[in-house]
């Protein structure tokens, strides 16, 4: 059964995203994350997909350009980081 | 090697790794730019897709070019409408063109049809049509079924996400997919059937691309990579994002679940997509692959062949017309006839058989005669009025011989197959309708079709979508955009900068991002709408052409092409145009008929009276076609038009091309005798004689640079064509070239050939031919002969002819009160639905003319057939008994009440609503019986004189229970110049006029200077504004209804112009303004 969409959500099923957190990266001259700093210590870093991207919000004076990589440190889980295409920086991306 | 802080260009990509695959990718040094034109896109929108394509087809063949590409599709979204314009374009940029479509199928999943052959486009214009005709309007739908029969010669593409299989497989409904995927292969054939592979970086397309490459490997399918392109570069993706909120008609925040996810919907370069496919190469091959095997080409391959004409007794076409014309001819001239007519008639008939359109005639001939045969108001407009064999098959109405037309601007003996002669027919408005029912019922939709016209967007309607989108306040935007869709507006960028309250904002992101939408947004299409009135006939199927599609007018069909793309096409056009001045004239003669007992037809209107020119040397032109604008009106006042060759040249001297060309003042100085007639070089006499050396008419262009440089008469009219129409500066420069040098080679001195040159190329652009002129003159003085000698009915076909586009009704009705004629209001025992003309006027009167019910407002068009009826049944004893009668609406029988329709009753307006309100039921309640209402109305206020002006103007449209100057007369003080007097000022003398704007005009030709032409008790006064004065009094000039001016005479002859130096306001009724027309 489907619930009511139209009534007011419930707040205890609302869950905000984790704040990304910054992060040091190396990329390759492809933009491709190479290597990066987890605990204090330089990782390499596998591609686990496909990167995507999102562009979004212009119209709010915040563009939001992203380009999302799920990666894995070898011997480490795999995790999503994100490249801001505006500034460069680099975030990783909890769920 | 990027750090990680180094921002990254907009161009950023990255290659397609798998699980995996993704180490091999890094380890590798990045990918190798490859040659570029290795990739074609094969799914690309154009502008054409509304609301969502937000590039032109010319910005996307530029960009395509810039890329090496070597071909490139356009897949607009259900229909062809760019389809031509791509086409055309990427010829002339050498690039080829594949045509195509993204259909919408019944379940509204997509596919992507290509046209590999000239058969596979008929199909899919056909596909088009059908999905058009029974499908909801604005959602054309195909049905799966229909693909079988269509299928034949198109390659069709497994659509993008909205794809049947593709949207099966990202729903993990792989054997479903499966199954839909084996459909279209049986439809299409293996060869022709592609799954189509997106990759635009967004989170879905890596696992739906890699079950549909499974797909395909299992059913031994090629699969092919697009880019579903939407804009030709990725800066213009904001601009798309705002068109799709435009379509779901919200803003970008409420819109947001409909916007694309990223930027990456553009023509990516060769080497990008490369990277993207880079372990599916086919993937790209394919691209190329099918790009050549798509060898149709819109501009080469269309199988439009127009209807021959059947004689039915073994003659041929040429035959026929050539018996026909010389019948025709010796029925109008007499047998023999000159040798003149003969000459030129066999050389007419000559160049028709030599561009093989004798069968173009004789179908039109056909066409026309179903309207001479009914008697339906039509004339010839345009070039084809120069052509004999026009005006003998009917087609004209004009008779070149006696006119010394030329033939050389229709008939081209140089490129007799090239040109399609243009012929223009003008009807009445009825009969224009009634033209259009019989080509549909003659030809059928399948032979028959209008042409459309695309409504692009405009400066205001850009600012209202944009700022919508963006979420800007409503009333910011609603004052941008009125401020844009002024006369006055300069760029929005000055304009905002110009307004106080927006200058400030320029500095925020979101109002720098709307300005630059806005500039993006112009000229982009908005609709297709129906063109006014081109329509195309064909021998084979039209919607194997053009798909078609119908329109809100019952019966009429339109294909999805504009003008400039059936003229691309070869198409050959048909021009009715709606022409309510011939309604006008037809009307007024038989009125005349009817109240007079004399028929008078307008080809035995004597062309020569003296009475006539009399009254258009005053000046008395309002309502006269033509010749009625201040403009016009201000040479007639300066200059002696005695006869019509004179008229002719005055119609076609008031236009930009003579006016731009210099020619207007010297011609009225010549024909003043203050200036010698000259010419630039001896050899332009001939040409330029019967308009004392100025170029006044289209067909001068020719004879002077057939005269100058020694063109051919083609040559000649390609130049005058290359000049009328916007070109680049080395083309306009090789055109320049060609003149000169043809000019030295005929020995003309290089100041005077520059000279001539420079005098043609201000002309060329918007000038009449001397065919067009005498047309419009023609019927210019039959309707200035009927308001000479019957007045009355002038006026009275005049008003029932409005709205024409002119002087509002008031203005009209005021310039007939200054003729001695009388304009009634409606009356429910005396008026029709048409105003009528009345025998029982007064006094000083020469006639009048009572209103008809067409006139009030809130009657609604259902409700005229019942007045008329009951009209029939005698008159009504009350108002009581009219709503008995006629049950109409309370809100009209209102405004009947308050227009003082019922003031026979004795009874003033307030007491009759109230008596309305005490017995008026609704029309679904029980009849009333029949007596009167009981009850006694009270004392009520009888309304004033002004409150009846008012509601005179605010539900008739003019004032007729009084003067709209009654409504400011008390505002009006004893300095103020009456328009009766300004004749006797002096030239320079000071003077301060006031009264209510008729016209307001800021022509392009003028230079910034504004023309008013206000109207007081006596008449008209043109009051002219320097451009210097518009910054201070901006509102006034360009809004107010009615003015008070201050400024001093200026004379020529006896043309007085007011010249502005200062304002004041002049408060009225702010609904004034609807009787103001403006002009551009």
């Amino acid at each position: 059964m489907v619930g009511n969409t139209r009534g007011a959500p419930d707040p205890r099923r609302i869950r905000r995203l984790k704040s990304p957190r910054a992060l040091e990266v190396e990329a390759g001259a492809d933009g491709v994350p190479l290597r990066l700093r987890l605990g204090g210590a330089w990782h390499d870093v596998s591609l686990v997909r496909h990167p995507w991207r999102i562009d979004q919000n212009w119209w709010r004076g915040e563009p939001m350009s992203r380009m999302y990589y799920r990666i894995a440190p070898t011997d480490g889980p795999p995790l999503t980081v994100y490249c801001d295409l505006a500034s460069g920086e680099w975030f990783r991306q909890e769920y | 090697m990027r750090t990680s802080r180094q921002p990254l260009d907009a161009g950023y990509m990255t290659g397609w790794p798998h699980e995996g695959q993704a180490s091999r990718l890094i380890a590798e040094s990045p990918p190798t730019e490859i040659t570029p034109g290795r990739y074609v896109e094969l799914h690309c929108h154009s502008c054409f897709s509304l609301r969502e394509g937000a590039s032109t087809p010319l910005e996307l063949v530029l960009q395509a070019k810039q890329l090496g590409y070597p071909a490139l599709a356009v897949t607009d979204h259900v229909n062809l409408a760019g389809a031509m314009q791509f086409a055309q374009a990427a010829k002339a940029w050498k690039l080829k063109s594949i045509t195509g479509a993204e259909i919408t199928l019944s379940d509204g999943s997509h596919l992507t049809l290509l046209c590999e052959r000239p058969c596979g486009y008929a199909n899919l214009s056909r596909l088009l049509s059908r999905a058009n005709l029974s499908s909801r309007r604005g959602e054309p739908r195909i049905q799966f079924d229909w693909l079988a029969e269509h299928a034949e010669g198109l390659i069709a593409l497994s659509g993008c996400r909205k794809g049947e299989v593709a949207a099966l497989v990202e729903r993990g409904e792989l054997s479903a997919a499966q199954e839909a995927a084996s459909r279209y292969r049986d439809v299409f054939g293996r060869e022709s059937f592609f799954i189509e592979l997106q990759d635009n970086l967004v989170y879905e397309d890596q696992p739906r691309n890699e079950g549909l490459v499974a797909l395909a490997r299992k059913l031994d399918l090629g699969v092919v990579a697009t880019n579903n392109v939407h804009y030709h570069v990725r800066e213009r993706h904001r601009l798309h994002d705002v068109l799709v909120a435009v379509r779901y008609r919200t803003n970008l925040e409420e819109a947001r679940r409909h916007l694309r996810a990223n930027s990456e919907f553009y023509l990516k370069p060769s080497a990008e997509m490369e990277r993207l496919f880079v372990d599916l190469p086919e993937a790209i091959e394919n691209t190329l692959r099918i790009a050549e095997r798509c060898d149709f080409d819109l501009t080469r391959d269309l199988s439009y062949v127009f209807p021959d004409y059947e004689s039915g007794d073994g003659r041929s076409a040429d035959e026929y017309l050539r018996d026909t014309c010389y019948r025709l001819a010796r029925a109008h001239y007499g047998s023999p006839f000159s040798k003149r007519a003969e000459d030129r008639l066999n050389q007419e008939l000559d160049l028709i058989r030599q561009g093989k359109r004798a069968g173009f005639f004789l179908r039109f001939w056909e066409i026309l005669r179903y309207a001479h045969e009914r008697q339906l108001p039509a004339r010839g407009r345009g070039s084809s009025v120069g052509s004999l064999v026009c005006f003998l098959l009917g087609l004209s109405g004009i008779d070149p011989i006696r006119y010394n037309l030329a033939v050389e601007r229709f008939l081209n003996e140089d490129r007799p197959e090239k040109d399609v002669p243009d012929i223009d027919i003008d009807f009445g408005r009825e009969a224009r309708s009634e033209m259009f029912r019989h080509v549909f019922k003659e030809y059928t939709t399948e032979r028959a079709a209008m042409v459309c016209t695309f409504i692009e967007y405009r400066y205001a309607s850009a600012v209202r979508d944009a700022g919508k989108a963006l979420g800007l306040p409503e009333s910011e935007i609603d004052k941008v955009a009125k401020r844009m869709h002024s006369r006055f507006a300069g760029s929005l960028e000055d304009e905002l900068a110009a307004m106080p309250e927006f200058a400030a904002r320029m500095k925020f992101p979101i109002w720098r991002d709307f300005l630059r939408l806005v500039n993006e947004l112009r000229g982009l299409p908005r609709h297709l709408s129906q063109h006014s009135g081109g329509i195309i006939i064909s021998s084979s199927r039209i919607d194997e052409q053009v798909p078609i599609e119908a329109t809100a007018m019952d019966g009429r069909y339109i294909c999805q092409w504009d003008k400039d793309s059936v003229a691309d096409a070869g198409f050959i056009k048909l021009d009715f145009l709606g022409y309510p001045s011939l309604d006008q004239l037809e009307r007024g003669l038989r009125s005349v008929q009817e109240r007079h007992g004399r028929v008078v037809r307008p080809d035995q209107i004597d062309l020569a009276d003296p009475e006539v020119y009399a009254m258009i040397q005053r000046g008395d032109v309002l309502g006269i076609v033509q010749i009625q604008s201040r403009a016009q009106i201000q040479v007639l006042l300066r200059i002696k038009v005695a006869c019509i060759e004179d008229l002719i040249i005055q119609v076609a001297l008031i236009r930009p091309g003579p006016i731009q060309g210099g020619a207007v003042h010297p011609y009225i100085a010549r024909m003043l005798g203050r200036e010698e007639v000259t010419y630039d070089h001896p050899s332009l006499e001939r040409a330029l004689a019967e308009t004392k050396g100025v170029f006044v008419f289209q067909e001068q262009v020719i004879q002077a640079a057939m005269a100058i440089a020694g063109f051919t008469s083609g040559q000649a009219e390609e130049l005058r064509r290359a000049m009328s129409r916007k070109r680049s500066r080395e083309a306009m420069e090789a055109l320049r070239q060609a003149f000169m040098a043809g000019a030295a080679a005929n020995g003309v001195d290089a100041k005077t050939s520059a000279t001539v040159y420079d005098k043609i190329l201000a002309f060329a652009s918007f000038g009449f031919p001397k065919s067009h002129a005498a047309a419009m003159a023609v019927t210019a003085y039959h309707i200035a002969w009927l308001k000479r000698y019957y007045p009355t009915e002038f006026y009275c076909a005049l008003l029932n002819e409005q709205p024409m586009g002119f002087y509002s009704p008031e203005v009209i009705a005021n310039d007939a009160r200054r003729h001695d004629i009388e304009v009634r209001g409606v009356d429910v025992n005396r008026s029709g639905v048409e105003c009528s003309i009345e025998d029982d006027y007064l006094g000083d009167s020469r006639g009048a003319v009572r209103l008809g019910y067409r006139y009030v407002k809130g009657l609604a068009e259902a409700s005229w057939q019942r007045l008329e009826t009951e009209r029939e049944n005698g008159r009504y004893a009350s108002l009581w008994d009219f709503w008995r009668r006629t049950r109409l609406s309370r809100q009209a029988i209102e405004n009947l009440i308050r227009v003082g329709a019922f003031a026979w009753t004795g009874l003033h307006e307030r007491e009759l609503s109230w008596q309305l309100g005490a017995f008026y039921q609704p029309l679904d309640a029980q009849l009333p019986l029949a007596m009167l209402p009981a009850g006694v109305t009270p004392r009520l206020r009888e309304m004033s004189q002004k409150e009846r002006i008012v509601t005179d103007f605010l539900l008739v449209g003019m004032a007729v229970r009084g003067r709209m100057m009654d409504l400011v007369r008390d505002q009006l003080h004893e300095g103020i110049t009456p328009s009766q007097l300004l004749q006797q000022k002096q030239v320079g003398e000071k003077v301060t006029i006031a009264g209510l704007v008729a016209v307001r005009q800021a022509p392009e030709t003028a230079k910034g200077f504004v023309f008013h032409t206000l109207e007081d008790d006596g008449g008209l006064i043109n009051v002219i504004t320097a451009p210097r004065l518009i910054p201070e009094y901006r509102w006034l000039i360009e809004s107010a209804p009615a003015l008070i001016v201050h400024g001093h005479i200026e004379r020529e002859e006896r043309s007085v112009n007011v010249i502005a130096e200062r304002f004041d306001a002049l408060p009225i009724i702010p609904d004034a303004e609807r009787r103001v027309h403006n002009f551009g």
